[in-house]
């Protein structure tokens, strides 16, 4: 069992976190200056970077949404920003 | 015509269902008033004089006391609609009444801390400060309640047959 840091409960066991996508993946604004293209880079391409990775999860325990820094190699988190404390947005349109 | 109804068991009759074993003993509660309140967490509890609230594995005391549940949500227990009514309040939260939603447990004696490794996956030393947490496979809120070996579990009540065929599966109950 890997265990992820929570920004607000501490450390809880990583079958408690939902996994929301790469960080900074950000819905592309408008609507007819939206190429299927965008559109389909948004859905579907993922940085799947080896190494560092910077992504954003969810807590379903407490619902805290944040951002994780991690290494996809050696599972090492460097850290947990929850969204509303500067660790940038979702991504999604609220 | 199918009968889907005999895949299932009925409810048990919460009232008088009990499960005992050699170290612990489990029940449901009835009539406890649960109300969830969202926003200034703090602030709430400053209006209402109910003190820290109570995190996970946390020791709650008296009839009023109110369990995080989430950095901005906290579970109240014992405040009536006559004390706090539902709706937005101008000190900054929203409160919901949810004694329908939620069945309460309580497990009782010295086998809790078994209970707890097999039903969890939090660390009893450094459980943190959310109350919310999975439970024996599903969503709950666990806290202690009175003393170190008395647990209570809120879980939502639709979950609460599966979580007593969980309970009557475990071999603590088995060891009567």
């Amino acid at each position: 069992m890997q265990l992820f840091p929570c920004p607000f409960c501490g450390p809880r066991s990583e079958s408690e976190f939902h996994f929301g996508g790469d960080a900074g993946n950000h819905r592309p604004e408008g609507f007819r200056d939206v190429t299927d293209g965008v559109w389909a880079a948004y859905l579907y391409e993922r940085n799947n970077r080896r190494g560092a990775a910077s992504e954003i999860w969810m807590h379903m325990a407490c619902g805290e949404v944040f951002r994780m820094e991690r290494d996809t190699v050696n599972h090492r988190v460097a850290q947990s920003v929850a969204l509303g404390k500067g660790g940038g947005n979702d991504g999604m349109a609220h | 015509m199918l009968d889907v109804a005999c895949k299932w068991r009925p409810e048990p009759d919460w009232a008088n269902a009990r499960l005992k074993g050699r170290t612990i003993e489990v029940g449901a509660i009835m009539g406890v008033t649960q109300r969830l309140v969202s926003g200034d967490a703090g602030r709430f509890l400053a209006r209402y004089g109910l003190g820290k609230d109570v995190g996970a594995l946390g020791l709650a005391l008296g009839a009023r006391y109110a369990v995080r549940v989430a950095r901005d949500r906290l579970l109240v227990i014992g405040l009536s609609f006559a004390d706090l009514p539902d709706g937005w309040h101008e000190e900054g939260y929203a409160v919901s009444t949810v004694d329908s939603a939620l069945r309460v447990f309580e497990a009782k004696g010295e086998g809790i801390r078994d209970l707890l490794a097999r039903a969890t996956t939090i660390d009893p030393d450094n459980p943190g400060p959310c109350a919310a947490m999975p439970f024996g496979g599903v969503m709950g809120t666990v806290y202690r309640h009175a003393d170190a070996e008395t647990l209570r579990i809120h879980v939502d009540r639709g979950l609460a047959a599966y979580l007593w065929e969980w309970f009557e599966c475990q071999p603590l109950f088995l060891q009567a």
